[in-house]
């Protein structure tokens, strides 16, 4: 039968299909030989049980078998053994004849609310929602007593339909009739699609507290809390999902790059150990192992880490621009610049990319392009401020004082000063305060005046460095590291020919 | 005036064929009953044919498939190299699939081709997709039988005046009861003539009259049962040869047997018995790290690979292979000093400028890559300038340079049109674009052309199940899982499928 004859109403069932299930009058060796069983085989249901019990123990071949002999037997009247010949169908795969032996039952029932309700999760799974929908709606006529998983699936429907309303009024009403976690994570993924970290981490509570040992639910909310920045609750939901679930990779993950980002590297090396055996392949991993030997200053491993992150795969600009840093500190800058031109090709939205950028390029003698970076890295954080502005113009000035532009950087660094002195909230690292008051002395000695003069720790003019050979590039902090979603498309691998 | 025979054989020696033959043909003119003459001619045009058969011996595309010779069609997994694709990681040595491409055979890419490294079919695969395996030394569909045919052809327009000798009115009983025109005739007969069944009927009768037995006719009787398609003949001739004498080319005879009928474990013990008595011989060794690395033992590979460069300091296969591997074990720096290495031993070829290439990127020389890349597109015959193009193309994207990475991609495919890596790749550039249903049609091609990658069929799951097309999505994942039952990525999506089609 065709789908596509009669979309319009999935219900309808065409003559044909009773004809092509089976031939009609053949009489089986089974039959010849059971003669005197004949009152046993007169009830057409009556093997219904051993149906149910090999569909139950997964025996799909035996079960077949049996079936065939039944509808052969029936004429292929049985509708149970029709409905089950549909659901083993459906698991290996062949859904349009899975769609046909239902299209069969509902016709020898039209009646039968489960019929229409698995026609209808057939046609969800074939992707074509809008039927399946109108499918459901049928089943919801035939049976009055609303039911959660009908909502549920309409609630789906909806949402693959990207009709995000819609979709959680369906949610809403299948947790009504009967609470699942299934429906509280489409709950939470529909308020994530609207841009709502808070409202999905409500749902996840309210889902907490009824199945507190669902380890999913938990990692999805601990994963969340970290997003809002949450760290401690976030530490506590996906400490107990790892307790529910030792080798849940989702959580480990993202405890192990909570970890991190406290510079505990060694428990953290051990979560994404135990991580690795089940997704050997995965680049965000490899990129935060990485990222962990980077904190452990062992920068071989790290680069060959990062290496493997950026070959499984190559569009993820966040390890091209963990490569670049890496580079910058192990004073290759050439190789940063292209790891970091790369990155930005994929983002150029980032400001702390160009300000790497920026660093790479003044250290290769290049200033005016140096400038150009700056510039370009100070515009984008205007925007969206995702880099220290103490740190960016900072190593704007000492950018420029290496290149002996002294009164440009006298005016970068006053700058500095400014944004010290009104956001009074900025925490300024240690390493940016000496950097700060090096270059600042270097310059006072030049006469150079600063608003700030009357500051205490002045360094005696003895103590000064000769500038330009020792002031370091000031190296950022920052690290981009945690990336939970593990959803890199496979690339091609690379294909280094044969000699 | 030099004696014109011994000036022939003076010039047999210095390899000087052509003179050696029209010295010989003179003196047979002559006297054509001189039988020194006629072994000298007859051992002149065999050496200008000659080719070590054993090493070019390789399964035509037919036996490949309809192969009867091994005992298991579901071997277990390591003692066969043919069944089972990728192995567990378990007991998997060396890089996964994901880092390190794998054949039409599931096999993990090879440092060298070699008959038999790329192309061998496995079982069952169909006869079409057998020939479209790509990149072998001789294209597939001209197997064994074709070359040797051309080769003999060959060698008759260069005698001029019709065959030397005229076989089908040999009497093979007389030659056979003398040693030293037997000998040269058989191998005139089994190189020059490709007349095997002639050459099986005079090492037989020889053979038989020799006393003591000869090892050297048991030898050429098993090469001819080889050739004849007869492996288990060939084993009995070659155990036969070995109680004799041992000798080296019984050994590697009696390995490629063993491989040919699909026991690479008896393979290498009859390699490690034959090294007992020729200890770190290169040609056993070579033979034992290929086996090796077909069983995906990568690091006993190339253990045995470092081993003959102990041995012999140029070989081009150890080289090669050993620098493949250090480059899919994150090592391009060391990998670029043995490709270099070949470079200097004047190995000139389009492949190892882009091998070289390769290992300049990812080890961050930047101002070699293009330069090497260049040179391999200018010496980039037919066969390979898709590879280079292809290769090229994965710079490209390490650059980030998405336009320049499609075009290359694109004329990859446009000089070979059944580059399915290629086609993945643009695939995946479309998708990043959001544009699917261009991307799934790619995926598609690669799929229909190389359906023993993982990648398209996991991609395109992906993209199925993205759109909310479960059903193609679930069938196309689980195929992805049989190419590589480890891939991660798929397993989580046939996990998160399988819920949506049991659950009620």
């Amino acid at each position: 039968m065709d789908l596509d004859s009669n979309n319009s109403k999935p219900i309808e069932t065409t003559a044909e299909v009773s004809s092509t299930v089976q031939p009609t009058n053949q009489t089986t060796v089974a039959n010849l030989k059971s003669h005197h069983k004949k009152a046993e085989l007169k009830h057409p249901s009556n093997r219904n049980w051993l149906i149910h019990l090999h569909y139950v123990r997964r025996e799909f071949n035996t079960c077949k078998q049996i079936i065939f002999e039944e509808l052969l037997r029936l004429n292929g009247q049985s509708e149970y053994a029709n409905y089950i010949l549909a659901l083993i169908y459906r698991s290996e795969g062949k859904m349009q004849e899975s769609l046909d032996k239902l299209q069969v039952c509902h016709e020898l029932e039209p009646t039968n609310a489960n019929t229409v309700r698995q026609i209808a999760r057939s046609l969800f799974l074939l992707g074509r929602h809008k039927l399946a929908i109108d499918a459901y709606q049928k089943a919801q006529m035939l049976n009055e007593d609303s039911d959660a998983e009908t909502h549920y699936n309409m609630g789906m429907c909806f949402l693959f339909m990207m009709d995000l309303d819609k979709a959680k009024e369906h949610m809403n009403l299948s947790l009504q009739s009967r609470v699942t976690h299934k429906a509280f994570e489409a709950m939470a993924q529909i308020a994530i699609a609207k841009n709502s970290i808070q409202e999905a981490i409500g749902i996840y509570e309210k889902a907490v507290r009824v199945f507190p040992e669902n380890a999913e639910v938990l990692s999805n909310l601990g994963v969340l809390y970290m997003k809002a920045g949450r760290d401690d609750i976030a530490f506590s939901r996906l400490g107990s999902a790892i307790a529910f679930d030792p080798w849940n990779p989702k959580a480990t993950v993202a405890v192990a790059s909570m970890l991190q980002t406290y510079d505990d590297y060694d428990q953290a090396l051990a979560k994404y150990k135990v991580v690795m055996q089940t997704m050997p392949d995965s680049a965000s991993v490899w990129n935060n192992v990485g990222m962990c030997f980077f904190g452990k200053r062992k920068y071989v491993a790290s680069i060959s880490c990062l290496k493997r992150a950026y070959y499984l795969s190559p569009f993820d600009w966040k390890i091209l621009h963990n490569l670049g840093l890496l580079h910058l500190h192990m004073q290759q800058y050439a190789s940063a610049f292209h790891f970091l031109t790369a990155s930005i090709n994929l983002k150029p939205d980032q400001s702390h990319t160009f300000m790497l950028l920026a660093v790479a390029i003044s250290h290769l003698d290049d200033v005016e392009y140096a400038k150009h970076a700056y510039e370009q890295a100070i515009r984008l954080n205007i925007q969206n401020i995702t880099t220290d502005p103490v740190n960016l113009v900072l190593n704007y000035a000492v950018s420029l004082f290496n290149h002996k532009k002294f009164s440009e950087s006298h005016q970068k660094l006053v700058e500095v000063y400014n944004i010290i002195e009104n956001g009074s909230g900025v925490i300024i690292e240690e390493d940016s305060k000496e950097i700060y008051h090096r270059v600042k002395t270097a310059l006072k000695l030049m006469e150079f005046v600063f608003p700030d003069d009357n500051d205490q720790d002045v360094i005696t003019s003895g103590a000064v460095a000769p500038p330009a050979a020792t002031i370091p590039g000031a190296q950022p902090r920052k690290r981009v590291t945690t990336q939970q979603s593990v959803d890199q498309q496979a690339i091609g691998n690379l294909d280094p020919d044969l000699v | 005036m030099m004696d014109p025979f011994y000036l022939a054989i003076l010039r047999y020696r210095q390899r000087q064929f052509d003179e050696c033959i029209t010295l010989c043909t003179d003196v047979l003119r002559k006297n054509p009953l001189d039988q020194a003459a006629w072994s000298l001619k007859t051992r002149a045009l065999t050496e200008q044919v000659r080719v070590d058969y054993l090493e070019i011996f390789e399964d035509g595309i037919a036996e490949a498939v309809f192969n009867e010779d091994t005992i298991a069609t579901a071997a277990r997994p390591g003692t066969s190299l043919r069944t089972g694709t990728a192995r567990l990681s378990a007991s998997r040595d060396g890089p996964s699939p994901a880092i390190r491409p794998v054949t039409q055979s599931g096999r993990p890419l090879s440092g060298v081709l070699r008959p038999g490294s790329s192309a061998s079919a496995r079982p069952g695969t169909s006869l079409d997709q057998a020939l479209k395996a790509r990149a072998t030394t001789a294209r597939p569909i001209s197997a064994s039988a074709g070359r040797h045919v051309r080769l003999g052809t060959a060698s008759m327009v260069t005698s001029g005046e019709g065959p030397f000798i005229n076989v089908s009115r040999l009497n093979m009983q007389k030659y056979a009861t003398h040693d030293g025109l037997a000998k040269p005739l058989f191998e005139y007969l089994f190189y020059l003539e490709n007349d095997t069944k002639h050459a099986l009927e005079l090492a037989t009768l020889a053979s038989k009259n020799c006393s003591p037995r000869d090892w050297w006719w048991q030898v050429q009787l098993a090469l001819c049962w080889l050739r004849l398609g007869q492996p288990r003949n060939a084993e009995k001739h070659f155990r036969m040869a070995l109680l004799i004498e041992p000798m080296l080319i019984t050994y590697v005879g009696l390995a490629k047997v063993y491989v040919k009928m699909d026991q690479p474990l008896a393979a290498i013990e009859v390699c490690e018995k034959g090294l007992e008595k020729f200890p770190l011989d290169v040609s056993l060794l070579t033979e034992m790290a290929r086996i090796q690395e077909g069983l995906q033992n990568m690091s006993i590979s190339v253990k045995l690979y470092r081993d003959i460069l102990s041995q012999d300091s140029s070989n081009i296969e150890a080289i090669a292979c050993i620098g493949m591997h250090h480059f899919y074990t994150d090592q391009p720096e060391v990998a670029l000093r043995f490709y270099r290495r070949l470079l200097q031993m004047g190995v000139y070829t389009a492949e190892l400028f882009v091998n070289l290439g390769l290992c300049c990127f990812y080890s961050q020389q930047y101002d070699m890559t293009l330069n090497c890349f260049q040179r391999a597109l200018q010496i980039a015959g037919n066969d390979c300038i898709a590879d280079v193009w292809y290769n090229l193309g994965q710079i490209a994207m390490g650059l980030s340079d998405t336009t320049w990475a499609s075009q290359c991609f694109r004329l990859a495919i446009s000089s070979d049109n059944n580059h399915a890596e290629a086609y993945n790749n643009l695939g995946v550039l479309e998708a990043r674009k959001g544009r699917n249903d261009q991307s799934v049609a790619f995926f598609q091609t690669s799929m229909t052309l190389a359906p023993h990658l993982f990648e398209p069929l996991y991609n395109q799951a992906k993209i199925a199940d993205s759109i909310g097309d479960l059903q193609n999505s679930y069938l196309i994942v689980q195929r992805a899982l049989e190419n590589y039952p480890d891939h991660a990525d798929s397993k989580q999506l046939f996990d998160k499928l399988k819920k949506y089609f049991e659950t009620m």
